[in-house]
């Protein structure tokens, strides 16, 4: 029967029949179970009778045949080879009680009465089974015979045709050159065609003009990037982390791996090898370490309260999905929380196969959002090479500089009597709280503080007139911190108080402890006398946090107790300001405590304007710095600076060469002389440690920026009174700068008025003294205690002198000599700022040097395990590294790492990695795989539709050295491949309706890349530069606005706006609008297609996103200044065939032209409207050309930009 | 799950359309319809379209949703707890607090220590269920909701419940439940999307277009979010120099040539796209003219509240919501963050219902008045509640954690029981005792009030048959 005459009931029938390439059943053969029964067992019965053991009903399994043939668990046999009468799953499906039949009601499964049908016929032929193609080696098949011999250009089309004779189909005639130019273009490079490339190959009379097209398209460079794209949908490839933070990461550099593999035509099999495992090949190289980021491509949480363990977890199974998806096309997912439900992998093996992937070695939680994620490697460029090694030799010239100084100087210790003479007692407590404090801040045994005084108490104080008086029973004590009055302590300092002991009811042991300040352990600076029973730092007895100082004077009178500051670990540089009394068992009397010292307690002032901006700094300003001498005002040298305004008005510097370090308690300072006849009305300081967020203000509200009450808009109180210098101070811990923050930058600010300036910077009660810069024996001493001396100098100094190496002395004296003594500035000050300039920079070269996350094995393995329901929390048995049984047998040598795993996916042995391969390939091609599920050959996947064909081109890979460039040529040389997609009337759509046997070309919208692509291709706007970061082309303004608005988003400039899609910054929680609209993935975890949607928000993306409204107007003006175009039509053309590669019809000129004319009209009536359209985006344009004529053309250029054909592979 | 290939729906339903004998009866039928042409969503609406007509009796059109992003805590708002008062300060009973696992935020903090609610509750509506003082105005529309104070939910952070929430599983790329019933049921709105969302509230917690995505679906499902700023649909706005008009007549002019094409190639898919540019063209008057509240009477806009002028802000979305419903949008979901009170519960929470109580029973309000209420669905809540122990120093401003094992959220309209309170949490509002609801069940009972059987609504993908319920769900009979 011809099949032109089948009736439709009929076609229905065949079309139910899975497609593979053998005839269907129906014809009289015997029943196929791999092609006929399984998916209709898989669809309907193996949900309770299959492979996972945990939804088993009634004992038996329908997909293993010993199983289905024994008895179930009621006695009955599900099947009877030969003996359909009496299986009982015969019996079942035919069960005309409801509540007896197969599948159950509530499954909402039905069996059509030809699956039925099907089913017996299987069992009465014996039932036999057999394994899933897929599962099962691809064996090279025989070309088969086909009717019409003279359209078969390669083996492919054999394959094609004989299904469409089979169907009575006949292919569709070849498509028009233009579209096949076209065509091949858009599928292999994603880019159309140029219209002089259309052109010759329309006149190229040569027998071999296609397949020298094809060996011109497959040269291209391009072909690397449109592979690209597919391969980082597979791969997840996106530029920031994912999760609730999405920091950005840097991974371009496997991106560019990609592409370049992909042009070389890397094999297939090394192409997989390097990525999975690159880095544990002997010897990897950077190109394999590269690819390994692969792995690493996974998302990344950030996010503080997230669980470390949970997220091995996550990372593991990630990259078991993408190993299932991308090589082997199964869904292993689903045996995540339970045994597969359809394919033969249990959860064990599933678990089994994330322990290849749960050593790798990377960060788990982090809340550095945005720091690199190690283990990266650094990719220098050449003019990276370059810098550094530039900068090297300048270091070296310059090292070489200050070894010969430093030969040079005689230093002699200054001579003098020591420092003990100097030594004078500073009180803290004496009588009172001291002002400013906070008494008994911290929880805990505390008294309130209670004074004796001498007439009540019948004592004498040690001082003044009264005494605390701390006790009762276990461990008191009263306390204090946050006193305006500090200790400063220096080089060999004692602390001392006084305490008597209460003779009736006498303490075990006293303790003292003193308060410096968070960044400076806080309480734990401690002294105890008596015993050891005060529980305080007792985890650290015997360092400064539980010092035993000595025993208990005797009870009744005061006594004077001492400990040498640096035994409570207070060094030189501390600052103390607060003190606690605390006893055990009894009473005491605590009176007159403080500090024996030699070093001056008033603040090293550091600073940083005085006369001159410091070094480094750029001066910047509304205006420009004004300095002002005598007989101005001038609080301090020679000059200040000086600012009028009416309103809001400022100078300030940044990026002073040595910032000044922030410590504890230190003090922002800045000298103000507001003019008495022209006062302003606001005064403000800012400082700047790399953001300008450091704010304080006297006088009135009325600068805007930061937020009123907070470190970064501080009221601090009135205007100073004008006429006269005041001192402005700020506790630096009030504007938000603390410990360790470096101060570069400096601001003086007013709201009007004339402001004299002078004497700016940071008073520290922590910094080295004056007299410690001429002395080497001094600073020694506070050297330890200084954060801004290097770490191995800071060690050697603490060493006691006579103890020291010779090494650590001169290490010490260097430093002394290159950075501090004040007798050698002049000699060493410029060497040592041109030094640190160049170490600065060669940090920011090094710095700036690209890195990629690749991966690393941990030393040791980390125990994988069984996770019930796939919840980390919950784990089962230990699993080590291991492929699932339905592989067969492990390899000799079994592949117990990433390496063995990717030798074995690229192994003969293995069934699927080439069929998927050749898949995705043959998609490319045709729009549409053969399997049609491409992350999906499992059961349940859609059957091949050309099965026989598929394992061809799969052999055709191993037998070709795994080239996909090679592949690829056949399939586009092949003649199914060139076949028009104009829908034919005749049966071919009633026969075939989803043209799975390819009856014609398949017609299909670009992808969201291409579709921006292509239109900047055609304007002629799309830059060609290959690889690189990725760039950040228009956006919408306020995409981000209500979602992360701190996300960066800096509009490109130059040609990085017109760099083809694939290298558009991705951001993976919040992907570029355009491209999401178009159905491109978000990329978060592996995608094996995208889909094709068609909406009303593409419409308006093409019809008005900046892109592509100024592709349009360019593609205008280059139409209108075309030497090729004389006149309209002309130049309508151009347009035209820019846009689709065909020229238009008679029709299609003729309404262009009608466009044109029109809004030639419209515009001319519009000259502004013209001139906006005329001149949009950043794109130059021609002055010449008439801003009428322009937009005119522009709308013109606009419709045709947006006409379905222009957006479609044809 | 894991990702798959997506069908390629529409391509295959095109196709398909001139060949039904294959294609098997559905739901799905209804998207289709309303692929190939907006006017069928008119159509094909829920009641009567041969190509499938709803489960049950559809009492609900439309659903609003108002998600409360951060976790609400319902101790403070919906649950009292007189015993937290008396105990305020002292650890909680070890079996209250049970085996459960806590974020590392306040598993390291040493101590669980029970704690109150500083504002009072007090007793509302004819049915008298208790609620906050902070909530003045939902209080004054108690009897129109239905409380559930017995919702319980799975995963204990943001990401994962919030996911949970919006698609019934805590793993990211399944379809939210707006694109669920908008794949199931279309739009009968000819010149709107059919799902929209908006954001408002403090930067706290980032919300990913994951969250309205509709994953496996087709993309024409999922959720368009109306930007707070510049064009309130992407790209809606024409370049300078082309005007209304003038852009109709490109769309014509675009169409026209399409038309040519497809007379040549024959291919339906052209006729999707002039589709389309028209509904395209549509919206770009139907939009601009919907966020216009000019026409609004100064009485509704004071109804939501000063902030309902203000674009960005919970009320003005709140308007918006409304006037989309009106013109029959089928899902509008609103996120509003800034509930993860982790340090400072009295303030956070003056400030969230401060930003939130008025207009929420404005909404509600306002759809009674106009007699929307009874065909929309209003829905109040967050991803899970905060926990009865504080977080912190008690003394101080102390804030409460993440809790899933209960918490509170409210229904109103579209066949909603109004006054009735269903679920009972224990005396610290810790654990559910009676009545459990799970976030599968709140979907079952949304999709049931849409005429929907949760178990019937599915999309086969990956080899399997997905449903927003995934294999679990059960309709609340008490509140319908």
């Amino acid at each position: 029967m011809a099949p032109i005459q089948l009736l439709p009931a009929v076609f229905a029938a065949i079309l139910a029949m899975p497609p593979g390439d053998a005839r269907p059943a129906s014809d009289g053969s015997r029943v196929s179970f791999d092609r006929d029964v399984r998916s209709i067992l898989a669809e309907n019965c193996f949900a309770c009778h299959g492979p996972d053991p945990a939804a088993r009903k009634a004992g038996f399994r329908l997909d293993v045949r010993d199983s289905a043939t024994r008895p179930a668990k009621d006695g009955l046999v599900p099947v009877v080879p030969g003996d359909p009468g009496n299986s009982e799953l015969v019996r079942r499906i035919r069960a005309a009680d409801v509540s007896d039949r197969m599948p159950p009601a509530e499954t909402k499964k039905t069996l059509a009465e030809s699956e039925k049908a099907l089913l017996e016929r299987w069992i009465a032929e014996g039932a036999e089974y057999e394994p899933h193609w897929a599962f099962v080696r691809p064996v090279r098949p025989s070309v088969p015979g086909v009717s019409d011999p003279s359209w078969v250009r390669n083996e492919v089309d054999a394959f094609i045709l004989a299904r469409l004779d089979a169907a009575g189909l006949k292919p569709s005639p070849e498509a028009d050159r233009a579209t096949l130019a076209r065509r091949l273009h858009l599928d292999l490079l994603g880019l159309p065609p140029s219209v002089g490339v259309v052109e010759s190959f329309e006149s190229d009379p040569r027998p071999d003009a296609y397949e020298r097209l094809v060996a011109a398209v497959l040269s291209s460079p391009r072909f690397g990037e449109k592979m690209a794209v597919q391969w980082m949908d597979l791969a997840r490839f996106g530029d920031t982390n994912g999760y609730h933070f999405d920091s950005t990461r840097e991974m371009w550099l496997w991106r560019d791996w990609v592409i370049d593999a992909f042009n070389a035509d890397m094999p297939f099999d090394r192409f997989v090898i390097e990525q999975i495992a690159g880095d544990l090949l002997p010897d990897p190289t950077i190109g394999q370490l590269i690819a390994s980021g692969f792995n690493r491509n996974t998302r990344f949480n950030e996010e503080g309260g997230a669980d470390p363990e949970e997220f091995v977890v996550t990372y593991a199974k990630d990259r078991v999905n993408t190993l299932g998806q991308t090589f082997l096309g199964m869904t292993l997912g689903c045996a995540e929380c339970h045994s597969h439900k359809y394919d033969p992998v249990t959860q064990r093996e599933y678990y089994a196969l994330t322990a290849y992937f749960n050593s790798i070695d990377e960060p788990m939680v982090s809340m550095n959002h945005g720091q690199k994620l190690p283990p990266l490697v650094k990719v220098p460029r050449p003019e990276d090479e370059r810098a550094l090694a530039d900068l090297r030799k300048e270091k070296a010239a310059l090292d070489a500089s200050i070894a010969a100084a430093l030969a040079e100087v005689e230093y002699a210790e200054p001579g003098g009597d020591g420092a003990e003479r100097d030594r004078v007692e500073i009180v803290l407590f004496d009588d009172a709280v001291p002002a400013g404090a906070t008494a008994n801040p911290v929880e805990g045994e505390n008294v309130a503080w209670e004074f004796a005084g001498a007439s009540a108490d019948a004592f004498v104080p040690a001082s003044g007139e009264r005494a605390a008086r701390v006790g009762g029973a276990g461990t008191r004590q009263v306390s204090f911190r946050g006193a305006e009055k500090k200790l400063r302590v220096g080089p060999g300092d004692r602390l001392f108080a006084h305490v008597c002991l209460d003779p009736s009811d006498p303490p075990d042991a006293v303790m003292l402890q003193f308060h410096a300040g968070d960044s400076r352990g806080g309480w734990n600076h401690r002294a105890f006398f008596g015993e050891d029973v005060i529980a305080h730092g007792a985890d650290a007895k015997g360092t400064a946090a539980h010092f035993r100082a000595g025993g208990l004077p005797a009870p009744g009178r005061f006594a004077r107790l001492e400990v040498d500051a640096a035994a409570v670990g207070l060094f030189p540089g501390s600052v103390v300001n607060g003190l606690a009394f605390t006893t055990h068992g009894g009473t005491a009397l605590f009176d007159r405590a403080g500090l024996v010292t030699a070093t001056p307690q008033s603040p090293e002032e550091i600073v940083l304007v005085d006369d001159e901006a410091p070094d480094g700094a750029k001066l910047e300003g509304d205006s420009p710095w004004e300095w002002v001498e005598a007989p101005r005002p001038v609080f301090s040298g020679k000059r200040a600076t000086f600012r009028k305004g009416t309103a809001l008005t400022q100078h300030f510097f940044t990026d002073a060469a040595r910032p000044a370090t922030i410590r504890e308690d230190d003090v922002l300072f800045a000298h103000v002389f507001p003019d008495a006849n022209d006062p302003p009305r606001t005064v403000m300081l800012q400082w700047n440690d790399g953001a300008w967020e450091h704010r304080a203000y006297w006088g009135e509200d009325l600068v805007p920026w930061g937020k009123d009450g907070t470190a970064s808009r501080r009221r601090m109180g009135e205007l100073p009174e004008p006429g006269r210098w005041a001192r402005l101070e700020v506790t630096a811990s009030d504007v938000g700068l603390a410990p360790g923050a470096k101060v570069s930058g400096f601001a003086f600010t007013q709201v009007g008025g004339s402001v004299y300036w002078d004497r700016a910077g940071v008073a520290s009660l922590s910094a080295v003294p004056a007299r410690a810069r001429v002395s080497l024996a001094e600073w020694e001493a506070w050297a330890p205690g200084d954060e801004r001396v290097p770490a191995d100098v800071r060690e050697a100094a603490a060493v006691p002198g006579e103890k020291r190496t010779a090494e650590q002395s001169k290490l010490v004296r260097d430093h002394f000599l290159r950075r501090v003594f004040e007798g050698t500035r002049e000699t060493f000050d410029p060497l040592e700022e041109r030094r640190d300039s160049t170490l600065k920079r060669l940090a920011e070269v090094d710095a700036a040097i690209p890195t990629t996350m690749i991966s690393r094995e941990l030393p040791e393995r980390r125990p994988a395990y069984v996770l019930e329901r796939g919840d980390f929390l919950q784990r089962g048995e230990e699993v080590g590294p291991a492929l699932p049984a339905l592989f067969g047998a492990p390899l000799s040598g079994a592949p117990e790492s990433r390496l063995g795993l990717a030798r074995w996916l690229t192994g003969d042995e293995n069934p699927l990695v080439a069929r998927v391969l050749a898949n995705r390939l043959f998609a490319l091609a045709f729009g549409e795989g053969i399997v049609r599920s491409l992350g999906d050959f499992g059961t349940q996947g859609d059957p091949p539709s050309h099965g026989a064909l598929l394992d061809w081109l799969a052999t055709e890979l191993h037998l070709d050295g795994w080239s996909v460039k090679e592949l690829l040529r056949t399939l586009v040389t092949s003649a199914a491949y060139r076949q028009s997609s104009v829908v034919r009337p005749g049966p071919h759509d009633e026969v075939d309706p989803e043209n799975r046997l390819l009856h014609r070309a398949r017609r299909f919208r670009l992808s969201a890349e291409e579709v921006r692509d292509n239109a900047l291709a055609v304007a002629g706007l799309l830059s060609e530069k290959i690889g690189g970061p990725s760039v950040m082309p228009y956006q919408p303004d306020d995409f981000y606005k209500g979602k992360k608005e701190d996300w960066p988003w800096e509009t490109a400039t130059g040609e990085d706006l017109w760099r083809r899609g694939l290298y558009t910054f991705w951001r993976r929680t919040c992907l570029h609008p355009s491209f999401a609209i178009f159905d491109a993935p978000s990329r978060e975890q592996c995608v094996v297609w995208r889909a094709r949607t068609n909406t009303p928000l593409q419409a308006l993306t093409t019809m008005n996103d900046p892109t592509f409204v100024e592709a349009a107007r360019v593609l205008a003006q280059s139409v209108l200044t075309a030497s090729s175009a004389a006149d309209d039509v002309g130049r309508l053309k151009l347009a035209f065939r820019r846009a689709v590669a065909r020229p238009p019809s008679a029709t299609e000129t003729a309404k262009l032209r009608e466009i044109l004319d029109r809004e030639r009209a419209a515009f001319a009536a519009d000259p502004d409207g013209a001139r906006a359209l005329a001149s949009f985006g950043a794109t130059p344009r021609p002055e010449t050309l008439d801003p009428v004529e322009h937009a005119a053309m522009t709308a013109v250029a606009n419709v045709i930009l947006n006409l379905d054909e222009t957006v479609t592979r044809e | 799950m894991t990702p798959d290939m997506p069908h390629d729906f529409v391509e295959r339903l095109l196709t398909r359309r001139r060949f039904l004998t294959r294609t098997s009866a559905g739901l799905g039928l209804l998207a289709v319809a309303s692929i190939l042409d907006p006017k069928a969503l008119v159509r094909a609406a829920p009641s009567g379209d041969a190509l499938g007509s709803p489960h049950f009796q559809p009492r609900a059109k439309r659903v609003i949703h108002l998600f409360m992003g951060g976790g609400p805590s319902h101790v403070d708002l919906f649950d009292p707890k007189p015993k937290l008062r008396e105990l305020h300060g002292e650890e909680m009973p070890k079996d209250v607090l049970g085996q459960q696992r806590v974020t590392l935020m306040t598993r390291n903090q040493g101590h669980f220590r029970a704690a109150t609610t500083p504002y009072g509750f007090s007793r509302r509506g004819a049915s008298g269920v208790e609620m906050s003082d902070l909530l003045p105005h939902i209080g004054g529309i108690a009897d129109e909701i239905c409380l559930i104070r017995s919702l319980h939910t799975e995963p204990i952070n943001h990401d994962p419940a919030v996911t949970f929430m919006q698609t019934g599983r805590p793993q990211p790329g399944l379809p939210c439940m707006g694109s669920w019933v908008t794949y199931g049921l279309g739009s009968e709105s000819a010149d709107l999307p059919r799902f929209v969302v908006m954001l408002s509230g403090p930067f706290d917690q980032p919300i990913p277009s994951r969250y309205y995505h509709s994953g496996f679906l087709p993309s024409e499902y999922q959720g368009v979010q109306f930007q707070p700023g510049g064009d309130p649909v992407l790209y809606l706005g024409n370049p300078p120099g082309v005007t209304k008009e003038k852009r109709g007549a490109l769309v014509a002019d675009v169409n026209d040539l399409n038309r040519m094409r497809c007379d040549c190639v024959g291919d339906p898919e052209i006729e999707a796209r002039i589709t389309s540019f028209e509904l395209a063209f549509r919206m770009q008057t139907a939009v601009p003219e919907l966020m216009d509240l000019g026409s609004e009477p100064a009485s509704v806009l004071d109804m939501y509240g000063p902030d309902a002028r203000t674009p960005g802000t919970f009320a003005h979305n709140c308007l918006v919501a409304r006037r989309l419903v009106e013109r029959g949008v089928r899902f509008v979901q609103l996120f509003h963050r800034g509930w993860d009170a982790h340090g400072n519960i009295v303030n956070e929470l003056k400030r969230q219902t401060a930003a939130t109580d008025r207009p929420s029973a404005a909404l509600v309000a306002d759809l009674k008045m106009r007699g929307l209420l009874d065909e929309t669905l209003v829905v109040w809540g967050g991803e899970f509640g905060r926990t009865a122990y504080g977080q912190g120093d008690l003394s101080g401003a102390f804030g409460r954690d993440h809790h899933p094992r209960c918490f509170s959220v409210w229904l109103a309209g579209g066949g909603i029981r109004g006054g009735v309170t269903i679920g009972e949490t224990d005396e610290f509002g810790y654990n559910v005792v009676s009545d459990p609801v799970h976030v599968n069940d709140l979907h079952a009972t949304l999709l049931y009030c849409l005429g929907i059987d949760h178990e019937r609504l599915t999309f086969r993908f990956g080899g399997r048959d997905f449903r927003l319920t995934d294999v679990a769900g059960k309709l609340i009979s008490q509140a319908t």
